[in-house]
């Protein structure tokens, strides 16, 4: 059985090479690194008193995931899950895949974990792109490292709540995409409820919408708290909702009439 | 011992749509079996059913005489398929494509240079599959049916997008196959003439239902010669030839006598001119197998 898994997340992976998820990946975790990394290029001359601010890593972080969590990351899930599940559609290869030996919740959770190895993977590229948007400018100038520690496990701890507050998005979208055979239903829905939680981020019950959960805790760990009391911690309403999703998906997956 | 057997399989999309009407296919192991009908007939709906790709709404499914609902995963292992248009991920060369299923099917990775050459795509190297001509599509279609060594092979029309080369050489790989290796081969066609030098068996539907089932030389043997006789008046005719002791029948408002010798055939003539009818026609028939399909199937024009 987990060998079958791992066979079936091998061919998954391998699906993925030099497909345009593979490419959103690096596009998308470079995207805000590059624009923050051109604009210290630009005023080469502030770059030392950056560098000597205690608070250099955090003041970075900050501007980094603001763009990231709100707007960015919920961008990528929207399209990456719909690409990888449009492999099939696009090539017409459901059919072939499910007259292979492999029990359908195997695929399910292949696939699932394929997007969910390619979330982790954009939040490596973004995190390296951080540091040398962080290091690489002093270096081309000649001023000195940034004085400040790298916080590794801050960020390694933040990093994992935003992988896990993205995961209701996951579901959601992954959810969408297996059911609808054309591209633009998942994705228009993912936009539409994206937008819906960015309108409602300062409603008092935004909690209760998944799409909200990168966005409150990126104002939370900056010290904004756009919900005043929240019922359980956002990550673990984002595990419920992503279980949730996910065990709706799978059903709607292993139940559909026609499997290609 | 059947390797496909099914039984009442009825299907509909609709309540009003029913696509198959009690079909029970019987495609006995080692045969080749080719299951004829025009567009539309249910011959790709019967095929998907078969494999599990459409949820079964009457009537049962055996393969390789185990029930496919209950069997799912075992019966897979061992059936090889390409149904409709090629699936191939683009983006891949031919021997990534392969290499997926390779795994999936943890078949040696041997096989994958040995199917690629044997369906003629050895040469393509880092070409990706999105560039390849349909019919190169088809073949790594096929290539990955075959990988894993099926003992059944189910190609729903696979001369799709061939040139007449490629269906010869299609025609005598799955010949080879099934000779040297017995697999079963199941396969579908529009056109009788592409698949009879091909199958041991045939089965016709049309419009949900199946015409006929069984072996092929069965339907062969419906090719009777007859001789065609058109006169200025067929139904004194009829009675004419009745009378002197021949066989005679009426189709499409013209008689039809079993192939009879020539002296036969001469005396019919004598005796109408003799009554004073006119014979415009006296004609052996061209009852090849295409026409006893498209009779069978309705869609004769003679």
């Amino acid at each position: 059985m987990v060998m079958t898994l791992l066979r079936c997340i091998r061919t998954e992976w391998l699906k993925q090479k030099g497909s345009f998820a593979s490419w959103l990946v690096l596009a998308n975790g470079l995207f805000v690194p590059a624009i923050l990394f051109a604009a210290r290029l630009r005023r080469p001359h502030n770059l030392a008193a950056l560098n000597r601010a205690p608070d250099f890593w955090e003041k970075l972080w900050s501007q980094m995931w603001q763009s990231m969590a709100i707007m960015m990351l919920p961008m990528f899930i929207i399209l990456v899950t719909s690409l990888v599940v449009q492999i099939e559609y696009r090539n017409n290869t459901w059919k072939q895949l499910h007259t292979s030996p492999q029990p359908l919740p195997t695929i399910f959770m292949a696939k699932l974990i394929v997007i969910l190895a390619l979330l982790a993977e954009l939040l490596v590229v973004f995190n390296l792109g951080l540091y040398l948007t962080g290091v690489v400018p002093g270096l081309l100038f000649g001023v000195p490292a940034p004085a400040a520690p790298l916080p590794y496990h801050l960020f390694l701890a933040r990093n994992v709540n935003f992988l896990i507050d993205a995961l209701p998005m996951v579901a959601v979208q992954y959810l969408l995409a297996l059911h609808f055979k054309n591209f633009a239903i998942p994705l228009g829905a993912g936009m539409g409820l994206w937008l819906f939680a960015i309108g409602m981020i300062s409603w008092q019950y935004s909690y209760v919408i998944p799409y909200t959960y990168c966005a409150l805790d990126y104002f939370a760990a900056t010290g904004t708290h756009m919900v005043k009391q929240l019922p359980a911690s956002i990550q673990t309403m984002a595990t419920a909702y992503f279980l949730l999703f996910t065990a709706a998906g799978l059903v709607l997956y292993m139940t559909r009439k026609e499997r290609g | 011992m059947y390797a496909i057997e099914t039984t009442g399989l009825t299907h509909h999309f609709s309540p009003a749509d029913r696509v198959l009407n009690d079909i029970s296919l019987r495609v006995p192991e080692g045969s080749i079996y080719g299951f004829l009908g025009p567009n539309g007939a249910g011959k790709t709906t019967t095929l998907r059913l078969v494999l599990g790709l459409l949820r079964q709404q009457h009537g049962s499914i055996e393969i390789f005489g185990m029930p496919l609902r209950r069997n799912r995963m075992e019966i897979l292992r061992r059936v090889g398929s390409s149904i409709e248009s090629p699936s191939i991920y683009a983006h891949l060369t031919a021997r990534e494509n392969l290499n997926l299923w390779q795994i999936v099917f943890r078949c040696p990775a041997t096989r994958i240079d040995e199917v690629l050459q044997l369906v003629g795509l050895a040469h393509t190297g880092s070409k990706r599959a999105g560039q390849f001509s349909l019919g190169m599509k088809q073949r790594l279609s096929i290539a990955v049916a075959l990988l894993h060594d099926p003992s059944l092979l189910i190609l729903d029309e696979p001369t799709n997008g061939l040139d007449p080369h490629g269906i010869l050489e299609m025609r005598d790989l799955l010949i080879a196959l099934n000779r040297e290796h017995g697999t079963t081969i199941l396969v579908s066609s529009h056109l009788l003439s592409e698949i009879e030098r091909l199958v041991t068996h045939a089965g016709i539907i049309r419009r949900g239902t199946m015409l006929f089932q069984g072996p092929f030389a069965e339907l062969a043997e419906k090719r009777k010669a007859v001789t065609i006789i058109d006169t200025s008046d067929n139904d004194r005719a009829f009675a004419a030839i009745n009378e002197a002791g021949f066989e005679v029948r009426t189709e499409h408002e013209k008689l039809l006598v079993p192939d009879s010798p020539p002296p036969d055939i001469s005396r019919i003539n004598r005796l109408l001119v003799e009554r004073g009818i006119d014979v415009y026609q006296i004609a052996p028939s061209g009852n090849d197998l295409e026409k006893i399909f498209l009779d069978l199937i309705g869609d004769s024009k003679w």
